[in-house]
């Protein structure tokens, strides 16, 4: 048992004093009442070049069957995590916009295939319901996990969010197709 | 004429049971050491190669790749082995004197330079289907990097083993069916279950360290069945049967550099793994003349501990050539380290370790390719995993082939396949009587083909 001991206390000193170095699991609070979700789920309203260093990717190999074929990059790649399920409050139906919704021409074709795309990195970024009330005004999202998430109940943080959004969208790129890993 | 060699023929049978016990150099053969079963088909498939794959058995391959994986992750897997020995006779004897030490190879008992066998052969094969592996592992929500816990069981250590022999013994002239007529049969099964604990953590983009624990549990159980006589003058029939429970612990280190799109290595530590047994033994043996019979039964109980050594392992990874992957595995141990605690008899047979092992590298090596449109994946490989015993006792190496698929099912669950083919050679001595009373024994040799045909089965799921 004392031999057991003295491999795992260093370990344990190891990846305590490690933890946070890199890998960081608690997001520093810089906005009053959010939430780690919040954090999670708003990352272009304080990293505007979130889509180049898409955190939840590991460096390395990224075969281009991943980003291709959904099975290999959601399997391999994609973090759970990313996922917007329908039970966490902000998940909205994309699936009924109808026949009088807005067309514009102008506006680029959605991605295809585009499998491994982070969530929240193109595009226009979200409103996050911090109490999970209904969304004021749902946003269309790239990416492989389909869901849009929305709603506010704080007005403030409403407006805010909403300036966020009108300026990041003046200010963002063009979606590239097949995108998202890091150069 | 005929009654010197009845003479000489009971001091033989009459001094076997008297020394069925004796210490000898393969008393110190541990049937964990050098036993590795394997974990994962994906890996299997792959000539064993596992330090750099991103799935559940990276627990047991390489902890540190335990942050490549992004989901949570419920992995399965079953086993099915088919062990089949072939076992021959060489019509020799060794001698080894009162300190148990072979002087040479090639010496044999003046006693018995006369002996003559007959050649004999017997093949015998049994079939196992086991729980291979289950193994969770969950990834925690970062920010930045990557933070992955895992948990799970897997079956490390095979004992499955079946191996038959027989021979006739002329070398008194006796003439059929006076000749001593000899058929032994060992019976195996059982293995070794490792419960690991274990995380993963990036310590850079291009770096992760994971470190495990592991606690050891298994049976193994070892029934010898053996028969000698010699029709119409004596016959003589042994029974033993040992239950050794075991109770271990150990720890591993690892760590996993991606050093650019094309190229990764990772390295591990193995601790020494400590190992409590438990061994219950019962012996039986009855001797029976046409006016004379004999039997006497003993049961006893024995408890050791016994160490395995460090073992270090490096692994590679090219990927990207294509959709191929090439995979190459090391592993280092110097056998010759592994020693016995904790009881007082045991420890003294530390200093035969030397004698009986020695340090091996093993490799694996494989390729998988990738069929993406169908979610497809075909794999081979090779390895050599050398048996930690010393030349003397080695007819072969152990290696041979593998070969596997797997499938990709909307983007959830994998099934892999994995066939193993391996086979190796050994000989042991066994003890067949002494030639006086000054207490030099006589062994003869037992040579064994062994081939094995594993299959992996294994699927998981990925939430």
């Amino acid at each position: 048992m004392r031999t057991i001991l003295k491999i795992l206390l260093p370990l344990g000193i190891l990846c305590i004093m490690t933890a946070g170095c890199y890998t960081v699991i608690m997001h520093p609070v810089s906005e009053e009442n959010y939430t780690q979700h919040d954090y999670q789920q708003d990352c272009l309203s304080c990293h505007p070049d979130y889509h180049e260093y898409p955190y939840g990717y590991f460096y390395g190999d990224y075969p281009d069957y991943w980003w291709d074929t959904p099975r290999w990059g959601r399997y391999y790649a994609y973090p759970w995590w990313w996922d917007n399920y329908w039970y966490n409050g902000n998940y909205v139906d994309n699936g009924t916009i109808n026949d009088d919704s807005p067309r514009s021409d102008e506006a680029l074709k959605a991605s295809r295939r585009d499998v491994l795309r982070p969530p929240y990195s193109s595009g226009m970024p979200t409103t996050i319901g911090r109490d999970g009330t209904s969304p004021t005004s749902p946003t269309r999202m790239s990416g492989s996990s389909g869901g849009t998430s929305s709603g506010s109940s704080d007005s403030n943080s409403s407006s805010k969010t909403e300036s966020k959004t009108k300026d990041n969208k003046d200010k963002k790129k063009k979606a590239s197709r097949r995108d998202g890993r890091r150069k | 004429m005929r009654l010197a060699k009845l003479v000489s023929l009971l001091i033989i049978i009459g001094c076997a049971v008297s020394t069925a016990h004796a210490a000898y150099i393969e008393s110190v053969e541990e049937i964990t050491s050098g036993n590795v079963f394997g974990v994962g088909a994906r890996q299997m498939a792959m000539g064993g190669a596992g330090m750099m794959s991103i799935d559940g058995a990276a627990l047991y391959y390489n902890p540190a790749n335990l942050a490549r994986i992004p989901r949570i992750e419920f992995m399965v897997g079953l086993s099915n082995q088919k062990y089949k020995d072939n076992s021959s006779l060489r019509p020799l004897r060794k001698m080894i004197d009162a300190n148990q030490i072979i002087p040479d190879d090639n010496i044999y008992s003046g006693r018995f330079a006369g002996y003559k066998s007959l050649p004999s052969g017997i093949e015998d094969n049994r079939s196992n289907t086991r729980l291979n592996s289950a193994i969770i592992t969950v990834p925690y929500p970062t920010y930045r990097g990557s933070l992955v816990i895992g948990f799970g069981v897997a079956r490390t250590a095979d004992f499955d083993r079946v191996f038959s022999f027989s021979h006739r013994d002329t070398s008194l002239d006796l003439g059929a069916p006076g000749d001593i007529v000899a058929a032994g049969s060992e019976f195996q099964s059982g293995g070794l279950y490792q419960w690991s604990f274990g995380v993963g953590m990036d310590l850079s983009p291009r770096l992760s360290f994971g470190g495990s624990i592991s606690l050891y549990t298994g049976k193994h159980e070892y029934d010898f069945d053996y028969d000698l006589d010699s029709l119409n003058i004596f016959a003589y029939h042994s029974e033993q049967y040992i239950e050794d429970s075991y109770l271990g612990y150990g720890a591993k280190v690892g760590l996993a550099m991606q050093v650019n799109r094309y190229f990764g290595f990772g390295l591990t530590l193995q601790s020494p793994v400590f190992f409590s047994v438990d061994e219950d033994v019962y012996d039986y043996y009855s001797y029976t003349e046409t006016a004379y019979f004999e039997e006497d039964e003993d049961a006893y109980a024995v408890e050791y501990d016994v160490k395995h050594p460090f073992v270090i392992s490096a692994g590679m990874q090219v990927s990207r050539i294509g959709n191929a992957t090439f995979v190459l595995d090391f592993d280092y141990t110097d056998w010759s380290q592994l020693s016995y605690g904790d009881n007082v008899a045991m420890e003294a047979e530390n200093n035969n370790i030397k004698d009986y092992y020695r340090d091996v590298l093993r490799y694996r090596a494989g390729m998988e390719y990738i069929i993406p449109a169908w979610g497809m994946s075909l794999r081979g490989g090779l390895f050599n995993d050398p048996l930690p015993i010393v030349e003397q006792f080695k007819n072969d190496n152990r290696n041979g082939y593998t070969l596997g698929i797997g499938v990709l099912i909307d983007q959830v669950v994998t099934i892999d396949i994995a066939y193993v083919h391996g086979a190796y050679g050994r000989n042991s001595d066994f003890f067949y009587g002494m030639d006086d009373l000054a207490g030099t024994d006589h062994y003869l040799v037992i040579d064994e083909d062994i081939t094995y045909d594993r299959i992996f089965l294994t699927s998981a799921y990925r939430f």
